[in-house]
């Protein structure tokens, strides 16, 4: 793991096939959508030892009409929603703060669930991307102390808990501890609402 | 209950303790190294999944929330 800024981390590996539907999937919503990769993932792209079923995303609210030229793109590269066949009925589902979920066609696993950022730690989360350079591509995912803290306190199952302490471990070259401190007394005010 | 829940804070001492030593392998070894063994894990379960119709894993998804 090379550590090119404090927002930019580039891996040299060759994409197993959870990385290469991630990828292949943004390259066609980052066209419609400025997004963030969150969750799960971040910790399993930076090594993690497990799978995941679906991959989250959070996107800023995009117009309509972009929205539903997305929905078209993604039928025409074999992708399917497992939430609505219909686009309109998409748009509603994401409009109402409801997830909505992507796969590649008749299957399920995996598959991506896209959000609209809607509070302050999503904004956060959005405002404080990590680059991450891999096979020629480049996703964006949260910053690496928000997750920590977000897992640690907001999710705090066991296999959050152990996701967050392989993330501090893992990149604890890359870790600023003075924002992960800053993360953690938000993520207690925000929970606290 | 009491053997039990000692059963389960040992099994999560021992989980956190690999998570530790994968973590330290991943910080100290190559990417392509750690990525290929991780490739390993994650391609075989995909590769195996339970076939689910979409109803089927919405209904997984919302008895889990």
């Amino acid at each position: 793991m090379e550590f090119l800024s404090k927002n930019a981390i580039k891996l040299d590996k060759s994409a197993n096939e959870l990385d290469k539907f991630v990828i292949d999937f943004i390259k066609i919503l980052r066209k419609y959508a400025d997004y963030v990769i969150i969750s799960g993932y971040v910790a399993i792209i930076l090594g993690r030892s497990r799978a995941t079923e679906d991959v989250d995303i959070l996107i800023k609210k995009p117009a309509k009409t972009q929205f539903l030229k997305f929905c078209k793109e993604l039928s025409e590269q074999g992708y399917w929603s497992l939430t609505s066949d219909l686009p309109e009925t998409l748009w509603e589902y994401l409009c109402s703060n409801t997830g909505i979920r992507f796969a590649k066609n008749k299957t399920v696993i995996p598959n991506m669930e896209i959000k609209l950022v809607k509070n302050n730690l999503d904004n956060e989360a959005m405002n404080n991307k990590v680059k991450l350079l891999m096979c020629g591509d480049e996703l964006q995912i949260s910053s690496i102390e928000l997750q920590i803290a977000y897992k640690k306190i907001i999710l705090a199952s066991p296999k959050d808990l152990e996701d967050a302490r392989h993330i501090e471990k893992a990149l604890k070259d890359f870790v600023d501890i003075e924002k992960l401190k800053k993360y953690e007394k938000l993520v207690k005010s925000e929970w606290g609402k | 209950m009491g053997q039990i829940k000692q059963d389960k804070q040992k099994n999560q001492q021992e989980r956190m303790k690999f998570v530790d030593y994968w973590a330290e392998y991943v910080r100290t070894h190559s990417d392509k190294d750690w990525g290929d063994q991780q490739a390993a894990l994650i391609n075989s379960q995909l590769a195996n999944k339970y076939p689910l119709t979409r109803e089927e894993y919405l209904k997984i998804i919302k008895k889990s929330k």
